[in-house]
């Protein structure tokens, strides 16, 4: 190989291909990790998680993922998932919180688990039936100075404890309009 | 031999230096599209808060009990939601001024009655119950547009929350509520199952009956129909329109789904909010 590089046409042609390799293996590798939904105000926990990309609400951009868990049977929850957001999105007023609910066969949990937390002291649990409102913006709650959103794979305060497993919980975009 | 060498050791140097230049670049990048569209639905900094001097008295109330209670008041660490909330006569003190604060944002903010009558009988006509009671519980921007534009909340007795354009008094959205009062009320599809066409024929005669114009949404949206996935029980019949308007996110669409026994389980409009007639 290196008898194959004796003049300077070739360590140009070496450089500009190691050059090329380097940046296209760096995006790809990027690319991976903008799918891993890391974005500043997301955070989840728990082990089960299921990743569909190029699913879910998409917001006009290329890049666009789904998330989704089975649901816990029982009391308690597995995978959680929380949206907090920064303090100047807390404005001193009724916030209405919506969640996407997509058109997918990854949702059919009647009675998920969601917490609106708001005014810095209070918390309103709400039940989200995600076998009905596909595709559109479903509303959640509304709350005084919302300040963030909690998501379990576990039953809703309406359904506490309940036995049945094997539903598909969807987690996707949090929407806070005033 | 050895400048060879040495230029292998600098290119491999320089490619490694690129991938992880590449990655730095695609992180920065994602990171920013992230915050972009975490961003998209904070509102508008022109967004004038319907308020007046009760309003602003009753908001300083609230953070000034917050504060108190949460200092000196009753509270619990929450080990789900990781953090302190009141409970007892905390809560009910901060939960009682919440309450009025909610009640006097929904006085500023409500229209004239005659006018909000218009709402309640499209309301009461999308139910298919002429004695529904329901009640205003304020507005606020719809999801939908990225132009700001409110729409009203509407709860009605029969556990179904009724989002309505204040502009045409039409109902752009029909859901389940999500704090239901009473669980028994809560609309359920039955084990009964009608045929694929019988459920296109109410859906379709349901449609044309509640939605204005809906001859050219089926001559100009695109069509889908999805039947139940999985563990679902209600048909998705959908028409979009074939572009987005100017500047917006989402295309409007119309939407109906009809439960595998012929019951209307959910309903969108969004056309009035993007002023299409």
């Amino acid at each position: 190989m290196f008898r194959l590089i004796n003049g300077k046409k070739s360590v140009l042609i070496f450089f500009a291909t190691a050059l090329i390799l380097g940046l296209v293996s760096g995006i790809a590798l990027a690319q991976v990790y903008i799918f891993a939904n890391d974005g500043f105000t997301w955070q989840q926990y728990g082990t089960e998680w299921h990743t569909v990309n190029n699913d879910g609400y998409w917001t006009g951009s290329g890049l666009w993922k789904f998330k989704w868990s089975y649901n816990h049977s029982g009391c308690g929850y597995d995978e959680e998932a929380y949206w907090d957001w920064p303090s100047n999105y807390e404005l001193n007023y009724y916030g209405r919180v919506y969640a996407w609910n997509d058109n997918s066969s990854y949702s059919n949990m009647y009675g998920a688990d969601y917490n609106i937390c708001y005014g810095g002291a209070s918390y309103q649990r709400c039940n989200f039936d995600q076998r009905y409102n596909n595709e559109s913006w479903v509303y959640l709650g509304r709350v005084y100075k919302p300040t963030a959103v909690n998501a379990t794979d576990g039953w809703s305060y309406l359904y506490t404890c309940n036995g049945v497993g094997g539903y598909k919980v969807e987690f996707d975009e949090i929407k806070l309009e005033y | 031999m050895r400048r060879t060498g040495f230029i292998l050791v600098v290119a491999a140097v320089i490619c490694v230096g690129a991938a992880l230049a590449g990655i730095w670049a695609t992180r920065e990048f994602a990171q920013a599209r992230e915050h972009k569209m975490q961003q998209e639905p904070v509102p508008s900094q022109g967004i004038q808060f319907q308020t007046n001097e009760r309003i602003k008295q009753l908001q300083a109330e609230f953070e000034r009990a917050v504060r108190e209670e949460m200092k000196s008041g009753t509270k619990e660490y929450n080990e789900k939601l990781k953090q302190y909330f009141l409970v007892g006569k905390s809560k009910k003190r901060v939960d009682a001024i919440s309450e009025k604060l909610h009640e006097e944002i929904v006085k500023a903010q409500a229209r004239p009655p005659e006018q909000m009558a218009l709402a309640v009988k499209n309301i009461r006509a999308i139910a298919g119950d002429p004695n529904l009671e329901v009640k205003f519980e304020g507005a606020g921007g719809n999801p939908y547009t990225t132009k700001y534009r409110q729409w009203e909340e509407w709860r009605g007795n029969n556990e179904m929350i009724y989002f309505v354009d204040p502009k045409t008094n039409r109902v752009c959205q029909v859901q389940q509520n999500p704090q239901p009062v009473d669980l028994s009320k809560l609309p359920k599809v039955s084990d009964k199952k009608l045929g694929e066409k019988e459920i296109s024929r109410i859906a379709n005669q349901w449609l044309l009956q509640h939605v204005p114009n809906f001859e050219l949404v089926k001559a100009n949206y695109r069509f889908t129909l999805t039947p139940p996935p999985e563990g679902c029980n209600s048909y998705l019949f959908r028409w979009e329109a074939p572009q987005k308007p100017e500047g917006e996110e989402m295309k409007p669409f119309v939407q109906v789904e009809v439960g595998q026994d012929g019951r209307i389980v959910s309903f969108n409009d969004t056309r009035p909010l993007y002023g299409i007639e």
